[in-house]
C-alpha cells in the first residue's frame, strides 16, 4: 500500500503544472528539452547577448537595412527609429525563454522534491534505489554500472525523439501531436517489456 | 538576467518537482511495478494527467496556437532507447533529479549518464545527422 | 522551393514586411536555402540566434543616440 496520491489527485496535479506552463509561458514543458539547452548554456548565452542589444523588431529592421546595403549594395534606404513602422500583422514568433530559467526550473525540481519528501519524513541520503532496483538490477558496482547506462540510454534516446514523459508523453499526447503518440508508444511499451524481461531472468 | 519569466519557470518546476515525489514516480519499485503492470495506479495517473491536460489546453487556447511539431526521424529510435533506459534506471529526465531531491545520491550517477548521452547526440547531431530537425528551435 | 523554417524563423517575417529587405528572402529563404547560415547551424543542432544572418554575419545595434 503505497503513501503516494492516489491517481485522480495526482493526474490533476500534473495537468495543473502542465497547463499552467503553456498558459504562462507559451511553450510546452519538457525536461528533456530544458536539460539539452542547460548542457549549452554557453552557447544560449551567447545568442542571448547578441540579441539583448536590441529591444524591439523596429531596431532589428534598422539593423537589417544597414547590413542589406553592407551585403547587396545600395539597395536599402538609411533609416532612423521614426521612419520604421510597427509590424503589421503577425509579430516575429516567440523567442526562446531565458536559458537561466531553464536553469532555475531544473534546480528548483530537486528542491520541490527535496520539501516533499521532507514534509511526508521520506528524505534520506542513502545509496541504495530500493529494494526491487537490489533484487532486479544489482547492487554495489553493478548497480550503478547500470544506472549509468541506463542514464545513457535516456539522455541519447530522449534527444533523438525529441522529447521525454513531459514533453512527448504529457504535453505532445494531449496536443494529440503523431510524433509524440509514436514517441509515447515507444518508449512506454519498450519500458513494458524490457521490465518484464527483467522479472523473467533468472 | 533572472527575469520574471525565469521566476515563472523555477516556480513550475518547484511544483513539478514536489508533485513527482508525492507520486511516486521517483520510485524504482513503483514505477517498475507500473511497468510490469503490477499496480496501475502511476498508469491511471498518467492517462487522466493526458486527458486533464488536453482540456485545459482547449479551454486555455494556446495549446492549438504552439503550431505541431514535424516527426523527427530518430522517434521511434529514440523512443526504444530511451524505453530501455527508463526501465533500468528508473529515471526519466525528470525523475532521476526528484530521486536526487530525495536523497539518492545514486541518483548523481545516473544524471551524469544522462549528461553523456544528450552530449553524444549533440556530437552527433552536429556531424552526421545533420538532417532537417524540422525548425530552428530545436 | 522554400525554407522549411519559415514558419518559427525569427527573420523571415521581417523580410516580408519591409520591401528592401526582399532580397534576402530572394537570395536564400525562397531559393538556395540551403546556404542560409541559420539554416545550417540549426540543422546541426546549434543555438540560432535572432541576429544571426543567412550571410553568417551577426547583426549589431548602433549605439542609441541620446
Amino acid at each position: 500500500m503505497s503513501a503516494y496520491w492516489p491517481w485522480w489527485a495526482s493526474a490533476l496535479a500534473l495537468s495543473a503544472i502542465a497547463v499552467g506552463y503553456v498558459h504562462l509561458l507559451g511553450r510546452t514543458m519538457g525536461v528533456s528539452g530544458s536539460v539539452a539547452r542547460t548542457l549549452r548554456y554557453r552557447q544560449e548565452l551567447a545568442a542571448e547577448r547578441t540579441e539583448r542589444g536590441f529591444e524591439s523588431d523596429a531596431e532589428l529592421v534598422i539593423a537589417l537595412a544597414q547590413a542589406t546595403r553592407d551585403a547587396f549594395g545600395e539597395l536599402a534606404p538609411a533609416l532612423d527609429a521614426t521612419s520604421v513602422p510597427a509590424p503589421a500583422g503577425a509579430l516575429a514568433p516567440a523567442r526562446r525563454l531565458p536559458i537561466a530559467g531553464e536553469v532555475m526550473f531544473l534546480a528548483m525540481m530537486i528542491g520541490g522534491a527535496f520539501v516533499a519528501a521532507t514534509l511526508r519524513g521520506a528524505f534520506a541520503v542513502r545509496l541504495d534505489m530500493g529494494e526491487e532496483f537490489a533484487r532486479l538490477v544489482g547492487t554495489g558496482a553493478r548497480g550503478l554500472g547500470a544506472l549509468f547506462v541506463g542514464g545513457l540510454l535516456v539522455g541519447l534516446g530522449t534527444r533523438l525523439a525529441g522529447g521525454c514523459t513531459s514533453g512527448h508523453g504529457l504535453a505532445g499526447c494531449a496536443r494529440l501531436e503523431r510524433g509524440s503518440l509514436i514517441a509515447t508508444a515507444c518508449f512506454f511499451g519498450t519500458a513494458i517489456l524490457v521490465s518484464r524481461a527483467m522479472e523473467m531472468s533468472p | 538576467m533572472i527575469n520574471r519569466t525565469a521566476l515563472v519557470m523555477g516556480a513550475h518546476g518547484f511544483a513539478l518537482g514536489f508533485a513527482l515525489s508525492c507520486i511516486g514516480f521517483a520510485d524504482w519499485g513503483e514505477v517498475h511495478r507500473m511497468f510490469t503492470l503490477v499496480d496501475l495506479r502511476l498508469l491511471f495517473t498518467f492517462v487522466g494527467a493526458v486527458g486533464l491536460t488536453a482540456a485545459g489546453f482547449a479551454i486555455v487556447g494556446r495549446g492549438r496556437a504552439l503550431g505541431s511539431r514535424p516527426l523527427q526521424r530518430g522517434t521511434v529510435v529514440g523512443g526504444v532507447l530511451f524505453g530501455v533506459g527508463w526501465a533500468i534506471s528508473g529515471a526519466c529526465p525528470g525523475a532521476s533529479l526528484v530521486q536526487l531531491g530525495e536523497g539518492r545520491v545514486a541518483a548523481l550517477v545516473t544524471i551524469a549518464g544522462i549528461v553523456v548521452g544528450v552530449r553524444l547526440h549533440a556530437v552527433a547531431r552536429a556531424r552526421w545527422l545533420t538532417w532537417d530537425h524540422g525548425g530552428c528551435e530545436s | 522551393m522554400t525554407c522549411p523554417h519559415t514558419k518559427g524563423c525569427a527573420l523571415f517575417p521581417l523580410f516580408s514586411q519591409e520591401s528592401f529587405l526582399a532580397i534576402w528572402k530572394s537570395t536564400y529563404c525562397e531559393a538556395d536555402y540551403a546556404q542560409c547560415s541559420r539554416y545550417i547551424a540549426s540543422a546541426k543542432g546549434e543555438v540560432v540566434a535572432a541576429t544571426l544572418l543567412p550571410n553568417g554575419k551577426h547583426l549589431t545595434n548602433r549605439p542609441k543616440t541620446r
